[in-house]
């Protein structure tokens, strides 16, 4: 019993993995294509997660575009876990704390007026502005981690706890705590 | 407003605020691999001396990068691919000189069958011999199941072939020599996209697609999907039936049916049902088919002035469907559903009315599968969703201090995904 529960909990053989293990097989071996779709099913979660970590797009975008010429250049050294998105927002979370880093040398992180920038991007709507304004203003930095990390990027809570090095009960309130948060601030005209 | 509109709404904001610059990312995934240029570059604006000096260093390193490139692609470069499928799939991966670089496992019973194994450098004989091992130790290969495919991928399909060849004659020794009764099926992985595209929709391997695709091709009765659940043995069954001879897959050794009733017992429950005698039933014909989502026999005979034909569950022998046809060369149907008036004593089970098995079925699966009670649960949802084009029912609910979520096909009763996530609210 105990051994079919944790095998319950491990089963991760998702359709969705397979794809993206498949993707990253073919970028190492130099299919553009395969970057092409690589970059297409997870370029959401990554960028999400590194504006959500960042909190500007201009670093944000920096760190999307590094994240997948890093994966093409190391993509050969990939070892299938199954779990293909663990491991790149793995190196999206390393070039995040590289620009931080980069910042804390130099001057402090820029606060931008992201919102301003989100107004020149067709494809978000009005009401997707006010979803990220709440996600953005409203959510702690770790809260709206965990919550881009579930949602955007499908990850479980133990995965989560593991990509933020932070404790699986920590992952567990602090959803809890921003799920509610944005009940009450995108429900509550209702 | 329910938590999954709001993730809906957070996953689309995020979504389409995504900048798109996969373009500038492949030209300089392009550019990064063209470096070395700009070092030659660098070494010309050299004077005098010097430049011979550069000019010859740059010489060299060009010679380097091409010997360097040589040693690399007969050492470091997948040369061949070659996966061994049973339930467990793993997929090894070999240089020029047929040695191991990497092993993998395509699913989870895959993974839990390598383990730590680790093959890196040793012989594709080698590793082959060990999985094999491992399968039959393990169970996955056994006299219910004894059925093994093997897909080579190499792009020269005279290597691919020879290697399939002898990787067949290997495991069929391997076999021997553990007085097992396997059966093995063969092919080369054509570069067909489309099967790598069926593959990638379906979330099987690129060897099962190719070989599902060669079944349905040979017999179009079956749909592609419907075949996408069944493990090779049961596709291995299939293709051995009648009607079903591939030509792209070789088959040595003939798949188990011992997990089923039997042939035997197939026809004698049909001849029972009939109130048909053996003796007096000709044109007997026994086919192993899927249908319903099961595996069933096919019972086909005559007897006196009519026609039978019988679809009897192979695992539970329950009757799905009979027909009782004059033998009026009309193929019409006369008697629907015939049960003999006065004998027979086992059921006529036909399949649901509805093609999908209900939520209540999925929700007994998932408790089931989760080993809680019906009346131990709380905020309990079922919902009918098409994903990844399959239909599955996605069951949600929470049970003690853990939350649970399952997607159960919602024809074939397979359990995609189960999670049980901690609730320490």
């Amino acid at each position: 019993m105990i051994l079919c529960m944790t095998s319950a909990n491990e089963f991760r053989e998702t359709p969705q993995n397979l794809i993206l293990e498949r993707c990253i097989a073919g970028v190492a071996n130099g299919d553009r294509e395969a970057l092409a779709e690589l970059y297409n099913a997870t370029s959401p979660a990554v960028y999400s997660f590194a504006l959500s970590v960042l909190k500007n797009t201009h670093d944000a975008e920096d760190v999307l575009q590094n994240c997948y010429l890093n994966i093409a250049s190391s993509a050969g050294s990939y070892r299938s876990k199954g779990k293909p998105m663990a491991w790149i927002l793995t190196i999206t979370r390393n070039l995040c704390l590289m620009k931080i880093r980069e910042y804390q040398k130099t001057a402090t992180m820029p606060n931008e007026d992201w919102m301003q920038y989100l107004e020149s991007n067709e494809k978000v709507t009005p009401e997707d502005r006010i979803v990220l304004s709440d996600c953005m203003k409203r959510l702690s930095d770790q809260e709206r981690q965990i919550v881009v990390l579930h949602v955007v990027a499908g990850l479980k809570h133990r995965e989560i706890a593991q990509a933020l090095a932070i404790p699986l009960s920590t992952v567990l309130s602090k959803h809890r705590r921003a799920l509610k948060k944005l009940k009450l601030l995108l429900g509550g005209e209702h | 407003m329910a938590s999954k509109e709001i993730d809906a709404k957070i996953k689309q904001a995020f979504s389409n605020a995504v900048p798109d610059v996969l373009d500038s990312i492949l030209a300089m995934s392009q550019e990064q691999k063209g470096e070395v240029i700009d070092m030659t570059e660098e070494i010309n604006t050299n004077s005098g001396g010097k430049r011979i000096a550069g000019i010859a260093a740059a010489f060299l390193l060009l010679l380097a990068g091409v010997l360097g490139f040589n040693y690399y692609h007969s050492n470091y470069a997948v040369a061949t691919k070659v996966a061994l499928e049973v339930n467990p799939s793993v997929e090894i991966q070999v240089n020029q000189r047929e040695r191991v670089l990497d092993v993998a496992a395509l699913n989870e019973d895959g993974r839990l069958l390598l383990g730590d194994m680790d093959f890196s450098g040793s012989d594709l004989d080698v590793a082959v011999n060990a999985i094999i091992g491992s399968m039959l130790r393990n169970g996955y290969l056994s006299d219910l199941a004894n059925s093994i495919l093997i897909s080579v991928d190499n792009d020269d399909p005279v290597k691919s072939g020879e290697l399939q060849e002898r990787l067949t004659r290997e495991i069929n020794s391997l076999f021997a020599t553990g007085a097992f009764n396997g059966a093995v099926l063969s092919q080369t992985i054509s570069a067909k996209q489309e099967v790598r595209t069926l593959a990638d929709t379906y979330g099987i391997t690129v060897g099962k697609a190719q070989l599902i695709r060669e079944i349905t091709e040979k017999n179009n009765l079956y749909q592609f999907q419907e075949l996408v659940p069944l493990s090779i043995n049961q596709l291995n069954l299939l293709s051995s039936s009648a009607g079903t001879n591939l030509d792209k897959v070789t088959s040595v050794g003939q798949a188990s049916d011992k997990a089923y009733i039997g042939r035997e017992a197939a026809k004698q429950i049909a001849f029972d049902h009939a109130g048909v005698s053996a003796a007096n039933a000709t044109s007997v014909d026994v086919d192993m088919d899927w249908e319903h989502g099961a595996m069933v026999y096919e019972v086909e005979f005559k007897s006196g002035s009519y026609e039978f034909e019988y679809d009897i569950d192979a695992k539970t022998g329950a009757i799905y469907g009979s027909e009782r046809d004059r033998n009026d060369n009309d193929d019409y149907d006369d008697d629907h559903d015939y049960k003999a008036p006065d004998t027979g004593t086992s059921q006529s089970q036909p399949p649901a009315s509805s093609s999908y098995i209900g939520t209540a079925r999925a929700k007994e699966i998932a408790l089931a599968h989760a080993g809680v009670s019906a009346g131990s649960i709380r905020d309990l949802d079922i919902e009918l969703e098409r994903e990844h084009g399959v239909m599955v029912y996605e069951v949600e609910f929470e049970s003690g201090y853990y939350e649970y979520e399952y997607e159960i096909d919602a024809r074939t009763e397979a359990v995609y995904k189960s999670e049980k996530d901690r609730n320490d609210d």
